[in-house]
């Protein structure tokens, strides 16, 4: 086996030892939090509610997390392009919220439905809410898979997203079981606290909590991705024909792995919701959620259990920093617009007419040819860095103007937008020039 | 032929329900007519470039959006829907040129993750720059044109619509029919080898498919912004009932597409009485049953899918998936035993 690799590596072009990618995404990781921690201290927050807003950031991301760990599964390992995510998350969600509320009758006054209440109200521990949600989402995963995946990739895309929208619409229609468009509310936390700092206890509570399950999925996947069963798996998503012809079913394996991340679905979703507190169909679960995972995924790296996680907290961080920066950091912002905007626009002219300048003396002296901005910007990554930047750091200014112009008012709502194209514009480019992620899945070398 | 049994069906319908089953079938005629210009761009693309554009609702509501702002600026709706409609056509050339032209052979799902990234630029630029808030095309008040006691159809909404989308299937009938490039373009959805080994230039043929398709999201747009309001989602909201024509169609036959159009409107819209009739306390007694008719296109895609994946027009492929795997692995291993057997001669003839 050793020397079988240590040959391998002979004919593998030298890969560089630094983890150049690893950093740049801890990093990035590292800098959301900071702009967070940032904007909250502008508003005036207190650090320990900095830090129940960190954690509430942490945990939604530990949710996506185990999404995109469930579809890396399915697409990543096996190859089923599964668009459905939100209708397995939505099954979830509402089976262990049925399962773990205290009852809830509908109110209503003089025939008119004030509460429509909802289905269940079992007051079940939270792990057994967990188990049923994984179970509810599970089965239905494999119900839906069985004619589904006889389909090639792009219908089971539009087959699957069919599913998650009619279970939306059911889910907001269906009022007496599962609440209409008011949702679910009062979901208990894991542990009920009382007293004034309940929240920030709650916060590191349901942080605790998830990294658990994070971890416990992540071992089991690990073990799962790993074993005789895993290697079938990438088999197919390889070969499917080729894995059949050495006698595998196939469609067996695919049923499973579907099945199986249909299930870390259904738990995503319990999970999300006992963060939350409370349900509501409308947003939560629209098929924005999907193309959020799928993201996730692409940007990490498919085919690794690290480049999911690595990307839930990525993208999920660009959306709370949009959120944060919006509701708190933009009224900073606005105060400061007309000196924000003078700041960048002059640093930007500056930088540029100094480049002129420098091209300038680059024609004069035929001594200093080296000045000219071109050879400048081919010479060395710093000066390049520099240029770039002098045009980034323009641009911004004129950004400025542009979203004055445009949209005075909507400042925060163009920021929360614009990270939305961000994320749009993020999938073209890794789809177009690196469709292996970020950390690209370890190439496996068998002898 | 088509039209004699359908409304051989809507009198006998009529003649059973009364007429209000004609109102539901006048609306479901007016979404079709949207639905089927827009399938018709769809599948076109699909045949030709082999990938499921998730991009396509939002490319009709940008064009959608082009026309209001120049309707804004005082152009009239139809030069404005004429100019978007040249918009788009370069739009979609410049998207082919940028992106999808560099994603060719990497698979299905590829282009289709970069279309929703498209989708997604769009639609939240449209927030972005217009905001959320809805817009309305300036249209003349008129009142409704009386057909039938308690049935009157609307000029613009209505007929317009109507209108429009005959006009663009009769137009995209005669291209696909009698012109040069439409046969080229249905060789190459057909099969790409063979039309490049005939001598088709088929990179001009996904061009003009690009324009094609996008120009008619276009003008779907500007139909689908008449009938209610603009907003930033309209278009990413039909853009599965859109799929589903297209696949109840058979994906890459513009004639299918219409056909699923047809029978994805009429559905929609005809399963209302029905819904309503479940709401009865006495039947089922479902709540808000006619927030269901968006789903029944669905349920008819995923039966169709389920059933018949290659389309109810479509034709059924050569070989059936089972038997064409089962012939695949009896052949590889036969060629294994052959080989075995003559393994230790063969061996002995190469080495020298």
């Amino acid at each position: 086996m050793i020397t079988g690799r240590s040959k391998m590596s002979d004919r593998q072009p030298p890969t560089s030892e630094i983890p150049w990618s690893g950093i740049v995404v801890f990093s990035v990781i590292g800098g959301i939090v900071l702009i967070g921690i940032l904007s909250a201290a502008i508003a005036g927050a207190t650090p320990k509610g900095i830090l129940t807003n960190l954690g509430f950031y942490v945990s939604i991301a530990i949710v996506f997390a185990i999404l995109a760990l469930g579809f890396n599964l399915q697409w990543g390992y096996t190859g089923l392009f599964n668009a459905g995510i939100a209708g397995f998350y939505l099954i979830g969600a509402y089976v262990a919220a049925f399962a773990i509320t205290p009852p809830a009758p509908p109110i209503i006054v003089g025939g008119v439905v004030v509460f429509p209440g909802h289905l269940g109200g079992f007051s079940l521990p939270l792990p057994v809410g967990m188990v049923l949600a994984m179970l509810a989402a599970g089965a239905t995963a494999a119900v839906v898979a069985v004619p589904a995946l006889r389909l090639r990739a792009d219908y089971l895309a539009i087959a699957t997203l069919a599913f998650a929208v009619i279970l939306q619409i059911a889910t907001t229609n269906l009022q007496s079981i599962t609440g209409g468009s008011i949702g679910i509310t009062g979901i208990p936390p894991p542990i009920q606290y009382e007293g004034t700092d309940a929240q920030f206890l709650n916060a590191m509570t349901l942080v605790g909590v998830g990294a658990l399950i994070l971890l416990a999925s992540i071992l089991v996947l690990q073990f799962m991705a790993e074993s005789p069963w895993g290697r079938v798996l990438r088999a197919i998503r390889e070969d499917e024909e080729a894995t059949m012809a050495l006698g595998k079913n196939t469609f067996n394996y695919k049923l499973q792995a579907f099945a199986i991340g249909g299930a870390l679905m259904g738990l995503a979703g319990a999970l999300y919701g006992v963060t939350l507190g409370y349900l509501s169909p409308a947003s939560s679960f629209a098929p924005s959620v999907t193309f959020s995972v799928w993201v996730m995924v692409i940007v990490g790296g498919s085919g690794n259990h690290r480049g999911a996680i690595v990307g839930a907290f990525l993208i999920y961080g660009m959306e709370w920093i949009s959120v944060q920066v919006r509701d708190q950091a933009v009224v900073g912002l606005a105060a400061n617009y007309v000196l924000m905007r003078g700041v960048f626009l002059g640093l930007g002219v500056d930088a540029l007419v100094a480049l002129g300048l420098i091209f300038v003396l680059g024609r004069l002296r035929p001594g200093l040819a080296w000045a000219h901005p071109l050879a400048l910007y081919r010479r060395s990554a710093v000066v390049r860095g520099v240029m770039l930047t002098a045009f980034a750091v323009y641009g911004v200014g004129w950004a400025f103007i542009l979203v004055e112009q445009f949209a005075p008012s909507a400042v925060g709502d163009t920021i929360f937008y614009t990270r939305l194209m961000l994320i749009g514009v993020l999938l073209i480019l890794l789809i177009v020039y690196r469709p292996e992620g970020i950390l690209r899945e370890r190439k496996r070398v068998l002898r | 032929m088509v039209a004699v049994i359908v409304i051989a069906v809507l009198a006998g319908l009529a003649f059973v329900f009364g007429t209000i089953i004609l109102k539901y079938a006048l609306g479901g005629m007016v979404i079709s007519s949207i639905v089927i210009v827009a399938a018709i761009g769809l599948t076109i693309l699909y045949g030709i470039r082999g990938f499921a554009n998730f991009a396509y609702g939002d490319t009709m509501t940008l064009g959608a959006y082009i026309a209001l702002v120049l309707t804004l600026n005082g152009v009239s709706l139809i030069w404005g829907a004429i100019a978007s409609f040249l918009a788009l056509a370069a739009f979609g050339i410049v998207l082919e040129l940028a992106i999808f032209s560099r994603l060719e052979g990497r698979g299905p799902v590829a282009p289709l993750v970069a279309s929703v990234g498209i989708g997604l630029i769009i639609q939240n630029g449209i927030r972005s720059v217009a905001g959320t808030q809805k817009w309305l095309y300036p249209v003349p008040a008129v009142q409704d044109i009386p057909i039938a006691p308690g049935l009157g159809i609307h000029p613009v909404r209505g007929i317009l619509t109507l209108g429009v989308g005959l006009l663009l299937v009769v137009s995209s009938h005669i291209l696909l029919k009698y012109t040069n490039l439409g046969k080229a373009m249905r060789a190459t959805a057909d099969n790409l080898e063979l039309a490049k080994a005939t001598g088709i230039d088929t990179k001009r043929v996904t061009f003009a498919a690009w324009a094609l398709s996008s120009s008619f999201a276009s003008t779907a747009g500007v139909l689908l912004g008449l009938g209610s309001a603009l907003s930033p989602t309209m278009g990413f909201e039909i853009l599965l009932l859109v799929f589903a024509a297209v696949i109840v169609g058979g994906i890459g036959s513009p004639y299918g597409a219409m056909l699923g159009g047809l029978l994805v409107g009429l559905s929609q819209e005809m399963s209302v009485p029905l819904l309503v009739w479940l709401e009865r306390p006495d039947v089922i007694g479902l709540q808000f049953g006619s927030a269901y008719k968006v789903a029944v296109p669905f349920v008819i895609l995923i039966l169709v899918l389920i059933f018949r994946p290659w389309g109810i027009a479509g034709r059924r492929p050569a070989f059936a998936r089972r038997a064409f795997f089962i012939e695949r692995i009896t052949r590889s291993l036969g060629e294994q035993v052959a080989a075995r057997s003559k393994g230790a001669t063969s061996k002995e003839a190469i080495k020298p």
